[in-house]
């Protein structure tokens, strides 16, 4: 009986999933009093603003750092503010395009980190070179919008914002010109808009941050240690410890950054391992630490059940789906046409039912998203929505082990490599 | 720049250099029409198995001339998973409104109104980070005021240094 509730649940969890984020979704632009309106941001003044460190984590950039630097020194509306680049080890022309680059920006400084330890190292340096109290981390490939900083701010210094550890922004895709950055647009705000509306508004509490651009406050980093150097996703790690620590996470959908995504599959597909990784070791690490205190974290509890259902039900749609393709293959071979009818009606069937919730969910998400201003992507949501699902299953199922040896102490030593990048202000050519 | 706050939610609209769409631009028909293909043969993956299913339900009344099965156990696999989705709907509904209560109820009545984090063992914390800092990269006013600064491998972080130091402190995360 239990098991077959089980398995019913296990079956129908994409279905579950949606129509829980879509209900988080609708009740945080509704009912949530948390979230912060247009009209509720209000300009600091010059002689009020607190000091921010825009630290940059990079590793052989060359293509895009100096852009970013030249736009976050130029376009930003903030005044009290120094950039802090951490170069961990770069093999390129980085260090001396940085050093081009102090001579012309008073408020850049640079952390060379001369051998190369991973993100999550270059930081927990980086962290006590940094004069902010409020420490933004923003990649090379990333720009936040011009009044970013200034909407950051307003988080903090309201009146509940004194528990507030992080703010994480809302990604926007600058390259959407190839059909994989397409779904890559659709996706950010699917998982990444709803997810996160969805988890600030009805659990009060966040599974990840946007590593790419999300502004910490400098106590909350120092209260958890630092970041976690033997993770393969420092942002995941780091909001559970935040939030274990009493520290509220907050997701701010008005804040908008942009950034540029991988546009090839082998890319992606690395990219995506790596996510994987992280959130399987932070399921792992946190199962403990939740079942302590169940009542007081319920909330987590549910991140938690969430994740273990994303993980068990890769392994199970893996398995299932090639279970079915053997079925198939030995109906052919048996000329068997009536079972291999009825088999793929069955398969059919049900795939209908998760095409139209999963519709329902992408509808409810772009039209919640930055004012509506993505509805048009909707035109190329089955694209991210047919080969999406594959993806992720394959890349949680073949990382679940590494995840396993490295949050138990078995794996190696983690450095960064960081894609090719295209330049932002590119224009032309379809590629 | 006065001291009177103004809003600062609205006042840009999105950047448009950095958003790069050549699908929505003039020119570039190669790359529409091969995305246009692209996306009707995935939307037939999606729409395809959502027709058949309405089409069976309908007993092929609704596209005559299109594929419709008449299995007993699709009918049945069909109630299942409208009940299901039903049931699913009701219970998220409910639990969701109580997450949302308890949620609305700490920002309106705890963040504002008290430190939520320990602010004692934070101090401690700090004071252990600055004191290792300070031994490998010098004291806090240099740290902050140096403009370039390399970091030589042997001084390096270990992976577990910073929470090893907090246990042998008695400040352990746990």
């Amino acid at each position: 009986m239990t098991l077959s509730i089980f398995v019913q649940i296990l079956t129908l969890y994409p279905i579950i999933g949606a129509i829980c984020w879509t209900i988080g979704g609708i009740f945080y632009r509704t009912i949530y009093v948390g979230k912060f309106l247009d009209k509720d941001f209000k300009k600091i003044p010059k002689n009020k603003e607190p000091m921010i460190t825009i630290m940059i984590p990079c590793h052989n950039e060359e293509v895009m750092i100096e852009e970013t630097i030249d736009y976050l020194m130029h376009e930003l509306e903030y005044h009290n503010y120094e950039v802090l680049v951490c170069d961990d080890g770069s093999t390129d022309t980085t260090p001396e395009i940085l050093d081009r680059l102090r001579l012309k920006y008073d408020n850049l400084r640079v952390l060379r980190v001369n051998k190369n330890n991973g993100k999550a190292h270059a930081f927990n340096i980086g962290l006590s070179f940094a004069r902010g109290e409020y420490i933004l981390s923003n990649d090379a490939d990333t720009v936040p919008e011009p009044n970013a900083l200034q909407k950051y701010m307003n988080y903090f210094l309201s009146p509940g914002g004194q528990n507030t550890a992080a703010v994480t922004a809302n990604m926007d895709v600058q390259n959407r010109s190839l059909l994989v950055e397409k779904s890559q647009t659709v996706e950010f705000s699917s998982i990444v808009g709803i997810i996160k509306r969805s988890q600030m508004g009805v659990l009060g509490n966040m599974y990840a941050y946007s590593g790419a651009n999300t502004m910490y406050r400098k106590d909350a980093i120092l209260d958890c240690g630092g970041f976690r150097q033997d993770r393969a996703t420092e942002d995941i790690s780091i909001a559970w410890d935040q939030q274990f620590n009493g520290w509220q996470a907050v997701f701010a959908p008005d804040i908008m950054f942009y950034m540029n995504v991988p546009n090839t599959f082998n890319m992606l597909y690395n990219q995506r391992k790596r996510w994987a990784k992280g959130g399987t070791e932070a399921w792992l690490t946190n199962f403990k630490r939740v079942a302590k205190h169940p009542i007081k974290n319920a909330p987590k509890i549910v991140m938690l059940l969430d994740q273990t259902g994303s993980i068990l039900w890769s392994f199970y749609y893996l398995i299932f789906t090639t279970w079915l393709i053997l079925k198939v293959i030995y109906f052919v071979f048996t000329n068997d046409s009536e079972q291999l009818v009825h088999t793929l009606d069955m398969t059919f069937l049900f795939s209908a039912f998760i095409s139209m919730v999963g519709v329902w969910q992408l509808v409810a998400s772009l039209a919640l998203d930055n004012h509506g201003a993505k509805m048009k992507y909707l035109l190329f949501a089955p694209g991210y929505m047919v080969w999406y699902w594959q993806m992720n299953a394959i890349t949680i199922a073949t990382t679940f082990i590494p995840a396993i040896k490295t949050v138990f102490g078995f794996a190696g030593k983690g450095t960064w490599v960081s894609p090719t990048r295209t330049k932002m202000t590119k224009k032309g050519g379809d590629s | 720049m006065t001291n009177e706050p103004e809003t600062t939610g609205n006042t840009h609209p999105q950047p448009k250099d950095f958003v790069q769409d050549n699908f929505f631009e003039k020119g570039h028909w190669w790359l529409k029409i091969r995305q246009v293909l692209f996306n009707f043969v995935f939307l037939a993956v999606l729409v395809v198995p959502i027709v058949i299913l309405f089409n069976s339900l309908s007993s092929g009344r609704l596209i005559n001339s299109f594929h419709y099965w008449t299995w007993a156990d699709g009918f049945d696999l069909t109630d299942y998973l409208n009940s299901a989705i039903l049931l699913a709907f009701v219970i998220i509904l409910v639990c969701s409104l109580a997450f949302l209560f308890r949620n609305n109820y700490r920002e309106q009545n705890v963040y504002p109104k008290k430190k939520t984090y320990d602010a004692k063992k934070l101090e401690e914390r700090k004071a252990i980070l600055d004191k290792m800092y300070s031994e490998r990269f010098g004291d806090l006013k240099s740290r902050e005021t140096v403009r370039y600064y390399a970091v030589d491998g042997e001084k390096n972080l270990p992976d577990r240094m910073i929470e090893d130091l907090f246990k042998e402190n008695g400040v352990e995360i746990r």
